[in-house]
């Protein structure tokens, strides 16, 4: 610590230690370094403000809310099985994590979509792209084609 | 039901090589700053091509070629327009906002309802040029060369008929400067400012068509999650709609002034039959984009690849040139395959199995 | 066992929302934090096995945020478009359950969204979750003084997006 160095502050600007400063994750000596300097150097008390400001901003935020449930009303349809009302389980602590497994299991089966197997049908799908393509493009060049035999090849 | 082939009028003509309609032309090398005015012209023409094949009275016989791979493939019908209503042979029509294919039992509409948007202008793209062209249907043409902005290579021909404004003739060429892919008149009557005028189309059938079935896509209003909305795909596209296209099948249609680009989406994951894609047209090839392999397909429609990711399975279809289905592609989502979850939750399910 | 499933509930009911309020602030939108949640979710169903019995919300926020670092990097040799403005456009839907607008609340999740990855991690991690510097040196795998750094760096970033 240089004290009365240029700018007449005392030590180096905290820049990074003033965000600890304010998390109060500074041990107690960096801390007192901190106060002192911070009492003579108004750059740095500047910059404490504006962070602080920005710390503050994001603490008051509320919490955003999901417009749709998470788990439970399964988006997959069935039946919710066996997840439902909330039931208390006779000893939580003790069985907590094989309980909480076992739920995330049947929950697992659930939230995976269950997918159909599917085959895009390429001469269905290329009619309606050139359906499609010739109400803003040119008609001729874009229908003429789908009304020869549209084979796809390679 | 879509039949899985139509018969068309005409021969058709497999696996021969391509005989030129029109004299090659030299790659021209496009005029350069201070083309403005060209450009407008150019864009013009491409409008007014567009409205003419639909309000225009004229008969002729198309020919549509395309190379896939190492097979020239080409077909021929042939169009009728009259009353505002395009017909091409007896198999397509297409009237107002709405077209419609022949199906077994009546008429399928593929799409029946106007858009608002038309797309980006094709000069954010693409520089585009025009100069005296060559006959095409014995007809005098204007050509419109487009080329990407910035790169010094022709990529497209569009003729014009310089008396009724029609598309008589478009081609994408490759990098050598062929075309790959080209529809163009072989023959044609008819159209504005011709001595037949409208009454070529006296014998016209213009009956009203009705459709029996419907495969309209409907203009999506909410799509939530699976879906995903890109505003912007490859190189200059933009989505112009998003659709529901049947029961599942999103559809999100890009433009970028020239060519459409289409996206399906549905949830699912591809099946191991890969023929049942294509029918009986064959397997398509394997192809890699971003690291990932996956299936594309050519078509006298235009080129397609079918990928799957996260539980979700892609189709996009264009016929612009590779480059840009490969772009798009590129910026859709290729996620590991949901087995991987899958694979997790059965070995993790399978453990409290024994309780 | 069949009587034990519940606590399973229990645990996403209680935490749940602290999840996704965590996924959406490191996010910055819905669709994401709830894919985030989801995986989140099924890695803490693979984790159960070696959880020891400690800081629930601690444990959590690293789960999530280990899966959001990993979409991070995944993402970034893959750039998503933004959507544009225009017309015929069809948005996500929202029916129904509208959030309260919080304008103040708006500007700063923006702000958020602004901030590179690893400094919005950080201050997530500190003001949201409100961990100490060395869980959350903890949960992202770096040294303390780094995390220091990024949640001073991010705090400063934040100040500016906002003035």
């Amino acid at each position: 610590m240089i004290p009365g160095g240029p700018g007449g502050h005392i030590g180096e600007h905290l820049d990074d230690a003033l965000s600890a400063f304010l998390d109060d994750e500074l041990a107690p000596a960096a801390r007192h370094e901190a106060e002192a300097h911070l009492a003579t150097c108004a750059d740095c008390r500047a910059e404490l403000e504006e962070v602080a400001a920005a710390r503050r901003a994001i603490r008051i935020m509320p919490v955003h809310a999901a417009r749709r449930p998470l788990v439970g009303d399964d988006p997959f349809g069935a039946d919710a099985g066996p997840i439902g009302a909330i039931r208390p389980a006779p000893s939580r602590r003790r069985r907590a994590v094989w309980a909480l497994a076992a739920a995330v299991a049947a929950a697992i089966a659930l939230l995976l979509p269950r997918d159909p197997e599917v085959a895009p049908s390429l001469p269905s799908l290329a009619d309606t792209h050139a359906a499609r393509a010739s109400i803003t493009g040119d008609p001729l060049t874009q229908l003429a084609p789908i009304a020869v035999p549209v084979r796809f090849g390679p | 039901m879509i039949p899985a082939h139509r018969v068309v009028l005409g021969c058709v003509v497999a696996c021969s090589a391509v005989s030129a309609l029109v004299p090659a032309r030299p790659a021209a090398a496009l005029p350069g700053p201070g083309a403005g005015a060209v450009e407008t012209g150019a864009v013009e023409l491409i409008d007014r091509a567009r409205e003419a094949a639909e309000t225009q009275a004229f008969d002729g016989v198309v020919i549509v070629e395309w190379r896939d791979g190492r097979t020239q493939h080409s077909d021929q019908v042939p169009v009728h327009s009259a009353g505002g209503v395009l017909r091409f042979g007896d198999e397509v029509v297409g009237a107002g906002a709405r077209r419609m294919i022949r199906s077994t039992d009546g008429w399928l509409s593929l799409w029946g309802h106007d858009v608002a948007a038309l797309g980006p202008s094709p000069t954010a793209k693409y520089r585009l040029a025009v100069e005296p062209g060559p006959d095409v249907a014995a007809r005098p043409t204007d050509l419109v060369l487009v080329q990407l902005v910035g790169v010094d290579r022709l990529r497209e021909r569009l003729y014009i008929d310089r008396q009724s404004g029609l598309l008589l003739r478009r081609e994408i060429l490759d990098s050598r400067g062929e075309p790959y892919r080209s529809v163009a008149f072989t023959s044609i009557t008819g159209g504005a400012g011709s001595p037949t005028g409208g009454e070529a189309a006296a014998t016209a059938n213009t009956a009203v068509i009705t459709p029996t079935h419907s495969q309209d896509p409907a203009p999506a209003r909410h799509l939530a999650a699976p879906y995903k909305l890109k505003g912007r795909i490859g190189t200059g596209y933009r989505l112009v709609g998003a659709y529901k296209a049947r029961a599942n099948v999103v559809q999100q249609f890009f433009s970028d002034g020239l060519h459409g680009l289409s996206v399906f989406e549905q949830p699912g994951h591809l099946g191991a039959a890969e023929t049942s894609l294509a029918g009986k047209s064959g397997s398509g090839r394997e192809v890699e984009i971003s690291g990932h392999t996956m299936r594309a397909y050519s078509s006298s429609v235009g080129e397609a690849v079918v990928w799957e990711s996260d539980g979700m399975v892609y189709t996009a279809v264009t016929d612009a040139p590779w480059i840009d289905l490969a772009g798009a592609v590129r910026d859709l989502p290729h996620a590991d395959p949901p087995g991987r979850l899958r694979r997790v939750a059965q070995a993790v399910v399978s453990l409290f199995r024994w309780r | 066992m069949t009587g034990e499933v519940p606590t399973w509930e229990e645990v996403a009911r209680t935490h749940g929302r602290f999840l996704y309020n965590v996924a959406y602030r490191l996010t910055g939108n819905d669709d994401d934090a709830f894919d985030l949640v989801q995986e989140a979710l099924l890695r803490v169903r693979k984790g159960l096995e070696t959880y020891t019995p400690g800081s629930m919300e601690g444990w959590l926020s690293r789960i999530v945020t280990n899966v959001f670092l990993d979409e991070v990097r995944r993402k970034r040799r893959r750039p998503i478009e933004v959507l544009p403005e225009d017309t015929e456009r069809l948005l996500p839907s929202a029916p129904g359950a509208d959030e309260p607008t919080d304008r103040l609340s708006d500007d700063v999740q923006s702000a958020l969204r602004q901030l590179p990855e690893e400094f919005r991690t950080a201050v997530v991690l500190c003001d949201v979750v409100g961990l100490s510097y060395e869980e959350i040196a903890d949960a992202i795998s770096v040294p303390v003084g780094t995390v220091r750094s990024r949640i001073h760096r991010g705090r400063r970033l934040l100040r500016a997006a906002l003035q």
